[in-house]
């Protein structure tokens, strides 16, 4: 008794392209949960360093390093106090002169090269976001180099 | 009168119809691995609050793990619990914020705990600040201050990078 053919001869070519269903079903579980887990805004934090008390810190070479240097801001602009000799920038069009300051303090910084730190004058009511402002032009060059100037910044509040 | 139906439509097989979808899985697994290695190479310090908006800064100091001081335009936050509101602090003319300095107490006797019996955990006073953009400066000087007589000195505020 001859075998009986097998039922293989019967079946079809299966078709050649790939069932890509289920990877697809994997992908768009993946894809959502991934897009919401994922952060596009970085966050980076800025140290803040409490003053130090003149003498105690310095008592050595406090002739060589004369002064600290202030920034303080008021309504009508910044004042540079200190190593600055009391220059004042005043406001343009209403709004702070940030390019100046910079100005400013890159050429404080060619004078004294050594100098790190460097101490803002707020006022009281003084939003968040100008006192961040004002220390990123404390801290760092304008443009592309990303210079530090004076990374060393303490917060302090205007004498009223 | 009606056209009737064209040679061509006649002719034509209902055949099986099958989606290409190779075009659509291409972008997907681009898709997928760009957001896999945004995903793994950023371990998550700083949340995102939508609450409040940390100001603009060109920093690029990384953040890393420590205390967080939230401070919105309504609250004040310790580690995610709510301490007091804002409102209070800033009609009290006193410096230090009691509420919140009672907290930071709490903090610094369960971080006196783990210290006595660790001997490699070192306290810093390490605290981060994130401040919503528009809070005034007597208020984030007023926390600085509190914080720095609970014993928090080293002080740090959160801001969003630039690039």
């Amino acid at each position: 008794m001859a075998y009986r053919p097998s039922n293989r001869r019967h079946l079809k070519p299966s078709s050649e392209d790939l069932n890509l269903t289920p990877i697809m079903n994997v992908f768009m579980i993946i894809i959502p949960f991934l897009l919401l887990t994922a952060v596009f805004a970085k966050t980076a934090i800025i140290d803040i360093y409490l003053p130090q008390e003149a003498g105690s810190s310095a008592a050595g070479d406090s002739a060589s390093e004369p002064l600290v240097l202030t920034v303080s801001v008021t309504d009508s602009g910044f004042e540079l106090g200190g190593v600055g000799n009391g220059m004042v920038l005043p406001k343009v069009s209403d709004r702070y002169d940030f390019k100046q300051l910079s100005e400013e303090l890159v050429k404080i910084k060619e004078r004294y090269p050594e100098k790190e730190d460097v101490v803002l004058l707020l006022q009281r009511n003084l939003p968040y976001d100008t006192i961040v402002k004002v220390m990123d032009t404390a801290r760092e060059m304008d443009g592309k180099e990303r210079k530090p100037l004076f990374p060393l910044v303490s917060l302090g509040e205007t004498g009223t | 009168m009606a056209f009737p139906p064209s040679k061509k439509k006649q002719k034509k097989e209902v055949g099986e119809a099958s989606l290409n979808l190779n075009a659509l899985m291409d972008m997907f697994t681009i898709i997928l691995l760009f957001l896999l290695v945004s995903f793994t190479s950023e371990g998550e310090v700083i949340t995102a609050n939508p609450k409040f908006k940390l100001p603009v800064s060109s920093a690029q100091k990384k953040p890393e793990q420590r205390l967080i001081v939230q401070i919105t335009s309504d609250e004040i936050i310790i580690d995610g619990n709510k301490v007091m509101d804002t409102k209070e602090v800033l009609n009290n003319e006193d410096y230090t914020i009691k509420p919140l300095l009672d907290a930071l107490n709490i903090n610094i006797k369960k971080v006196e705990y783990v210290a006595q019996r660790s001997s490699d955990f070192v306290f810093r006073g390490d605290v981060t600040i994130q401040g919503d953009q528009k809070i005034p400066f007597i208020l984030l000087e007023k926390v600085m201050f509190t914080c720095g007589e609970a014993g928090y000195g080293n002080i740090s505020l959160a801001v969003m990078s630039r690039d």
